[in-house]
């Protein structure tokens, strides 16, 4: 039944919660659906008074999560399950989805976020941290918080969204009931500790009245979900994999093709890939004899005892460098150089940024021991990719568009730890552990007759791959525009044969590229964009779907580009056409997958 | 139209007087290929399409189309340039096509691996220095060719002015060039008129040389039409014309052949471009637009008989032509180094191995040439042998250019004489046509016919040898004394019994040898070669003398005895 069929049924929903309920569930999965009409049965059953009381209640707890990868909406899930298994009230709601103007009656609020990318909030966070942080921002005297970051150290603005949101909700006059803690990608223990101290925390502020309202986690508990995830990931298996550069291309670019069971794993053109992977053996070598290390010393791992060799490859990261690890590095090695970088801020996320374990061992020579030297590596973090196919074109596969990260430096090559193992060292036909993440902010529109302009350079294409496949099958009337940029047109024009194949057959209305290096002015997308401003902008009031993937620079520059097309074309000032982009991303009609 | 002729025929007469769809095939980004009839078209313009073989499969597996590009050829009559011409000609290889400039056998120059996106701004940047490509494929007229010779210097520049007027009455009169690359204003439909060629211009591709004697260096009786230069004391009388030569031929098509031309008789200069005009209205009249393959003038001839043609070509230009001169000549190659005009002005003849002006570790040709051009005051020539000749140069600048030729290793001391004969085409791998490789094989190959003439004691030996990719004959190796023909991946036929002046047609002696083979049976050849040779003859007379082959005669009944 489509949702647009309520409204024609008889329903207790006035126009209101109608509309509240259909933004709610749109671009849901039938997986979410069937998940999200267990909860509502559960919570109707359960709470028979509910619907009567709801008027004058407020929720005693509100805990909104601002998630991009699954992560905080887990955290935040388990911390709603364990807030109702204590009696309390507990209210759970994505923060966009959450009715913003509520925040003033609240009394308490948990808040799980993580950050994105250059340190943005993720999609689902921007609107109540860019309400926050204006000049609309209320008073929030009466409002007690926690908040709980998310993020990744190896990136250079950890958990600052976190950080924002806690020095902001203090700055409102809010008070803090627990001190902000910002989780690194080994998140479970610290965040269950957390929710731990901040539930015992909230008792003494609010006392339990019972469970009054159904936790979504044990809703959750009775109906199907998804059987695999980043704990528990699928064991996929490697079809292909095919360069797709040219010859003389820089970038080593692959369409990597996993066969999955459809029955497993079910996705969406605009979802993600998480791709668990294994370092390098070679480098993990090169690092154990550089420290002096055996590879049979025993260590002890997420307290199960492990080959320390084992463990490098597995478990911990030897590709990307932590500031905790330079810190804790500069003293073992008792160098008054590393030191002095580890101190430096600026200096240290240069350091992090050019270098690798290997680097580090290699330059200040050291001696831990197995357990210290494990100590202080990063836990190995999934890597997330694209996918770059439909399901309802290839029901049991999975395709990725990947680029191999490789680089010479310091007279050694290098390369990326995920993009290395899936593009040289994972064989044809060898399984690897990968799980869905779902990306709701990036997708078709809901119609097929919606028009929609597909904006991205390199791998960002990979989206619109399978978009086209989507929309293909579907037949759907709405006109595609592709707008690619890349180095080269002969080496680097992505899926260049299925591109003229659509528009040879009518279904990419237009076609415009960007290849920087073919003449001796660099041209890149947003170039594009401004020259064909007019069509864009008329595109768009005619009410298409803006979409844009692929590298933050890239898309901080097309964003700028479009602001300027919108001024020009409607000649409204640059903070005009600012809002305007801002309103069509918030009517999900403008969507990004920046990385 | 009518229904008997082939699909180029019809493409030629819809074109609209050579537009096609250009505009909108080079607008078109996603791909780098032209419309398919624009493919055709863009011959006339001077470009062709082509893509890198090499790659074609691999490409296709990685979701890429073939690695398309242009190979544009100029419009260079008699292949003679200046040195602010050279300076812009290398600049635009090095920025706009594959860092390279080939020099061909018909005396101009191509570019390869040029982008679509960037054929406009070529066919421009030749332009400002007054060149153009307007011919330079196609059916219609080609580039021109005229001994290079700037010895005898006052007749030379009087033959090469014919040679440059020939070009010029010959050129197509559409605007279509001057509108779609160099931005010219736009005809209103129905103004184009072609007088000489008609909407659908030649059947096929149309050659015409001009010969100083004793050179016969642009293989006279290889072209469509030639005019063989006649002097009394350095002094021009006039021409015997000769039609009918071609090299082309078809694998396993025995109604195919080359054909060396026949002489029609002595006109007087100012009667040139008469006769150039009337044996292309005769060919564009009676020529074959059915088959491609039977389409060049050649066929043309031996179908209406060499009296009638004559008849018809003296009665269209309004000229009876005289009894043939007697004419003599004695070589096809070049010479190298420096020789000394009848003027004193000095002439450095370089070696350029297939006519590939490329920077390479061992030797800067393009550079060098670069910096040469930089300070000469003469001109540069194009050789029908691909090679290149400095020329005019006064006296006191002959140290200062030698020594820039030394500097980046341009003088071709130690190449042997075997080597600066021959002559390859570009074949592999941006030909569409090439069946096997050329070029690419040709250094190999002479590497070791090098050191097999050394083991039988014959070094300086002095033999042409020539390859082609396919039997179409770029490089007129059926005028070789020994001449390899591509007939699939690796394997060649081999053609014996050129004269070594490019008066003898060849003749096949094997046929489908693998590499291995074509060494071996060149060895073998050699050792005899040295053994049983007489003073001074040579391979070609050699071959015939022994009846190694027979000589080709009639080549229509003959050449595929």
């Amino acid at each position: 039944m489509a949702l647009s069929q309520l409204q024609t049924l008889t329903n207790p929903l006035d126009d209101q919660q109608l509309q509240r309920l259909q933004s709610a569930l749109e671009g849901m999965s039938s997986i979410q659906l069937t998940w999200v009409g267990g909860y509502l049965a559960g919570l109707g059953s359960q709470q028979p008074q509910a619907v009567a009381a709801e008027a004058e209640m407020h929720q005693s707890i509100t805990i909104l999560f601002g998630s991009e990868s699954g992560n905080a909406r887990a955290i935040a899930g388990a911390l709603a399950e364990r807030a109702a298994s204590r009696g309390f009230e507990a209210g759970l709601f994505s923060m966009d989805d959450y009715r913003i103007r509520e925040l003033t009656k609240e009394r308490l609020v948990l808040i799980v976020v993580s950050t994105h990318g250059e340190g943005d909030p993720p999609e689902g966070a921007r609107d109540l941290h860019s309400y926050l942080h204006g000049k609309r921002a209320p008073r929030l005297d009466k409002l007690k918080y926690a908040v709980l970051g998310l993020g990744d150290s190896s990136y250079q603005h950890f958990c600052r969204t976190a950080k924002e949101f806690d020095n902001r909700l203090h700055e409102l006059g809010a008070e803090r009931l627990l001190e902000r803690i910002d989780c690194d990608v080994d998140y479970q223990k610290p965040s269950d500790d957390w929710t731990e101290k901040a539930l015992d925390l909230t008792k003494a502020h609010i006392p339990a009245q019972g469970p009054k309202v159904v936790p979504l986690t044990r809703a959750a508990a009775k109906i199907p979900q998804a059987r695999y995830g980043q704990d528990n990931p699928y064991r996929a298996r490697l079809l292909e994999n095919q360069r797709i550069t040219g010859r003389g291309a820089v970038g080593d670019i692959r369409h990597l093709i996993l066969s999955i069971d459809p029955e497993a794993i079910s996705y969406t053109p605009g979802d993600t890939l998480g791709v668990w992977f294994q370092n390098d053996p070679l480098l993990a070598g090169e690092v154990l004899s550089e420290i002096g290390l055996n590879g049979d010393a025993r260590i002890s791992v997420k307290g199960r005892e492990s080959r320390l060799s084992d463990a490098l490859l597995r478990h911990y990261e030897l590709t990307r460098l932590h500031p905790a690890l330079v810190r804790g590095w500069a003293s073992l090695a008792k160098s008054d150089d590393l030191s002095e970088i580890a101190a430096d801020q600026a200096r240290l996320w240069e350091y992090i940024q050019q270098h690798q374990v290997i680097d580090l061992v290699n330059q200040y020579p050291a001696r831990p021991s197995a357990d210290e030297f494990a100590g202080l590596l990063c836990p190995l973090q999934p890597r997330l990719y694209s996918i770059s196919s439909s399901q309802t074109e290839f029901e049991d596969e999975i395709h990725l568009t990947l680029c191999l990260l490789q680089y010479q430096a310091f007279g050694r090559n290098y390369q990326g730890g995920a993009s290395g193992f899936l593009v040289e060292r994972l064989g044809e036909d060898e399984s690897l552990d990968v799980y869905l993440v779902e990306n709701p902010c990036f997708r078709l529109p809901g119609g097929g007759d919606t028009s929609i302009i597909m904006i991205g350079a390199g791998t960002g294409v990979a989206p619109y791959r399978a978009f086209m496949q989507q929309r293909a099958v579907n037949n759907d009337k709405g006109a595609n525009w592709l707008i690619f940029g890349n180095r080269h047109f002969h080496n680097d024009f992505l899926y260049q044969l299925e591109w003229q194949r659509y528009r040879k057959a009518g279904l990419l209305d237009r076609v415009d590229l960007a290849f920087s290096r073919d003449q001796s002015e660099k041209v890149y997308v947003q170039h594009r964009i401004h020259q064909n401003g007019a069509e864009l902008y008329r595109w768009l009031e005619e009410g298409a779907h803006l979409y844009l993937c692929g590298a933050s620079v890239m898309g901080g520059d097309v964003k700028q580009a479009l602001i300027e097309v919108v001024s020009e074309q409607s000649g409204q000032s640059p903070e005009g056409a600012a809002e305007y982009l801002e309103t069509l991303r918030r009517q999900g009609r403008f969507q990004q997958d920046l990385y | 139209m009518n229904s008997n002729v082939n699909e180029v025929e019809r493409i030629k007469a819809r074109s609209n007087f050579l537009r096609g769809t250009l505009e909108a095939s080079l607008a078109d980004n996603i791909t780098g290929a032209l419309a398919p009839d624009d493919a055709q078209i863009s011959k006339f313009h001077g470009f062709y399409e082509q893509d890198d073989r090499d790659q074609r499969d691999e490409r296709h597996d990685r979701i890429l189309e073939p690695y398309y590009s242009l190979m544009l050829r100029a419009r260079l009559p008699g292949g003679v340039c200046t040195p602010q011409q050279w300076l812009t000609l290398d600049e635009i290889g090095r920025t706009l096509a594959n860092g390279t400039l080939r020099l061909t056998t018909r005396q101009t120059f191509q570019y390869h691996g040029v982008l679509k996106q960037n054929i406009k701004a070529v066919i421009q940047g030749i332009n400002r220095v007054m060149i153009d490509s307007i011919g330079g494929c196609g059916d219609v007229n080609r580039n021109v060719l005229c001994n290079p010779n700037p010895t005898v210097s006052e007749l030379h520049q009087e033959v090469h002015g014919w040679a440059r007027r020939i070009s010029e009455h010959l050129l197509p009169r559409t605007q279509a060039y001057h509108e779609i690359w160099l931005d010219g204003e736009k005809l209103a439909g129905g103004k184009e008129h072609e007088p000489i060629y008609g909407p659908t211009y030649l059947p096929r591709k149309f050659k015409t040389a001009v010969a100083v004697p004793p050179d016969n260096d642009v293989d006279l009786y290889a072209n469509d039409l030639g005019f063989i230069a006649i002097a009394e004391a350095g002094r021009l009388q006039g021409f015997n014309v000769t039609a009918g030569g071609g090299m082309g031929a078809t694998h396993g098509d025995t109604t195919t052949y080359p054909r060396l031309a026949d002489e029609l008789g002595f006109v007087k200069p100012e009667q040139v471009l008469a006769v150039a005009e009337a044996m292309v209205t005769v060919q564009r009249d009676h020529g074959n637009r059915a088959d491609r393959r039977h389409a060049r003038l050649k066929y043309t001839i031996d179908q209406m008989g060499v009296e009638q043609f004559r008849y018809e070509v003296a009665s269209r230009a309004g000229v009876n032509f005289a009894l043939p001169k007697p004419v003599s000549f004695t070589s096809q190659g070049d010479r190298y180094g420096w020789v000394e005009g009848a003027d004193g002005q000095r002439h450095l003849t370089l070696y350029i191995e297939s006519g590939r002006v490329v920077d390479r570790p061992e030797q800067k040709l393009m550079t060098g040439l670069r910096e040469i051009a930089g300070i000469h005051q003469g001109d540069f020539r194009i050789t029908p042998n691909q090679n290149l000749i400095v020329a005019r140069v006064p006296a006191h600048q002959q140290g200062e250019i030698e020594s820039i030729a030394e500097k980046h290793g341009l003088l071709s001391e130690g190449v042997s004489s075997i080597r600066k004969q021959g002559l390859a085409c570009v074949a592999l791998p941006t030909c569409p046509q090439a069946m096997a490789e050329a070029e690419r094989y040709l250094p190999g190959l002479f590497d070791k016919v090098e050191a097999m003439a050394e083991r039988h004691g014959i070094g300086d030996t002095d033999c042409v040898i020539r390859i082609t990719g396919c039997p179409n004959g770029c490089a007129r190796p059926y005028l070789a004394e020994l001449g390899l023909v591509g007939k699939g991946p690796g394997h060649y036929n081999l053609y014996l019994g050129g004269d070594g002046k490019g008066t003898r047609l060849n003749k096949r002696y094997r046929e489908n040898l693998g590499e291995a083979e074509v060494l071996e049976t060149m060895d073998q050849l050699l050792e005899q070669y040295a053994a049983d040779r007489k003073p001074g003859e040579r391979l070609g007379d050699f071959t015939i003398r022994t009846g190694l082959v027979t000589e080709v005669k009639q080549p229509a009944r003959d050449f595929h005895d």
